[in-house]
């Protein structure tokens, strides 16, 4: 098990959004969340990362190095594509120039060869994703955080990168914990699929 | 100039090159129109400023000398308000600390600092260069500790997320999203602190572009004082164009 998350509850000013949450993360699966906006979706994520702190309940992550594609890119506006995946890969220990090339490979898998050395302001939003989706799979997560990741990105492209993210994760074994608005946006293998409602996940 | 075509340029330069030559012709029909005891004549004041120029004493014992103090009160007030405006940033307790200390140095008329420090450090260089940078590191600290509140909280939330250490985020994320605002702080105190050494020096020196402009008033030398007056612009000037700005455009990207 690379996750479990007991009783967590969580209320923002006042207002309840989840409470008695339980989940379980095995590796390599996925898990697909579902709910309308302002239900906690996010909040649950960023738990999960260690953003945010439950009010109350436990999260044991089993040390798994995460990777998250936020809803917006977040890519540092001075530094290239390429640098902008590299850097994590730096924050781990790697040299300048394994984490650069390793980066390279990772960009050229979501389509974005030549744009390595192109900065985020001259590339489109859905770029930006893009190259969002690169850095939280270059590291080479334990367990990956995707929060909407497709948005974005036109119906074509979209099914490319869900394509190119599906075969990037069979080789490394990520689990995966997939939140988003709708079904389809889901990724193929999804191995069980939530809604989030006040009282926790309910199995659909 | 790279990246532009000879058109562009034109247009890029011509309304400059007006610029300057209004100004001269401005000048000129000024120095006729007033008595030359009022208004240098410009052809005067460039002939003045080439004696200075080449006057080994005036560069070593006044301009040198000035420029020593100028880069030490820039180097100190920098140093002081950037490292202090780090801290405020990052620390909000240090800021509320720090903040009566950087309302009153803003606040003071500078006349006022002038005379405390004269008291406190004597005349000449101390006095000069404590003077200089403390005018200009509020300045500093209030670009600094302002554009480090603001970085952006969802880089902060990113960088945590992916490891990055305290150093990396000082670095990759802080010192990148400071950039812009330190270097028009930077040039706006450089500008500044150079106005105030000479202006401490014309009180309280005996050597400097200031106190060569005292003496060029008491001796009713008008052509002097308008040709330190350039001197003094020429070095803001070149700081600005030759050094701060090009630092910028190579340190600074804005994405």
């Amino acid at each position: 098990m690379i996750l479990e998350c007991r009783n967590l509850e969580k209320s923002y000013d006042g207002r309840p959004l989840f409470s008695g949450l339980n989940l379980t993360l095995e590796k390599g699966e996925t898990v697909g969340i579902l709910g309308p906006s302002g239900r906690g979706k996010s909040t649950l994520l960023k738990m999960v990362a260690g953003l945010v702190h439950p009010d109350r309940g436990r999260i044991r992550d089993h040390g798994a190095r995460i990777g998250y594609v936020f809803q917006e890119p977040r890519l540092m506006p001075w530094y290239s594509a390429l640098d902008n995946v590299a850097m994590p890969l730096v924050s781990l220990g790697h040299s300048q120039a394994a984490a650069r090339r390793e980066a390279a490979r990772f960009l050229d898998d979501m389509g974005l060869s030549g744009f390595l050395n192109h900065y985020p302001g001259a590339l489109s939003g859905g770029m930006n994703q893009r190259v969002s989706i690169a850095r939280a799979l270059a590291v080479s997560p334990g367990l990956l955080l995707l929060d909407e990741p497709f948005t974005g990105l036109d119906p074509d492209l979209r099914q490319s990168v869900r394509t190119r993210m599906a075969g990037v994760l069979a080789r490394t074994g990520a689990g995966v914990i997939h939140v988003t608005h709708t079904r389809e946006e889901l990724m193929e293998g999804t191995a069980r699929i939530y809604t989030l409602t006040t009282r926790g996940l309910v199995l659909i | 100039m790279p990246g532009f075509s000879q058109k562009e340029y034109s247009r890029a330069v011509a309304p400059k090159v007006s610029g300057i030559l209004l100004f001269f012709g401005l000048w000129h029909w000024a120095s006729e129109a007033f008595s030359g005891l009022v208004v240098a004549p410009p052809l005067d004041t460039l002939a003045a400023g080439y004696l200075m120029v080449t006057n080994p004493e005036f560069l070593t014992r006044h301009f040198g000398i000035s420029l020593v103090r100028m880069g030490m009160a820039l180097g100190i007030g920098v140093a002081a308000g950037g490292t202090l405006g780090v801290f405020a940033g990052l620390f909000p307790p240090v800021r509320a600390l720090l903040e009566p200390l950087r309302w009153m140095l803003m606040t003071v008329p500078g006349v006022v600092i002038v005379v405390v420090f004269m008291l406190w450090f004597g005349m000449g260089t101390p006095m000069v260069v404590a003077i200089s940078a403390s005018m200009g590191a509020p300045v500093i600290f209030v670009h600094v500790a302002d554009a480090m509140a603001l970085v952006d909280r969802q880089l902060l939330e990113m960088a945590r997320v992916y490891g990055f250490g305290f150093r990396a985020r000082l670095v990759r994320i802080y010192a990148m999203a400071v950039a812009g605002p330190f270097f028009s702080a930077l040039v706006v105190v450089a500008g500044n602190t150079i106005r105030v050494v000479v202006l401490a020096e014309v009180l309280g020196a005996g050597q400097g572009i200031g106190y060569c402009l005292s003496v060029a008033r008491s001796r009713l030398d008008t052509p002097d004082l308008y040709a330190l007056a350039l001197i003094s612009m020429a070095v803001v000037g070149g700081l600005e164009f030759f050094l701060l700005r090009p630092l910028e455009r190579k340190l600074v990207r804005k994405g």
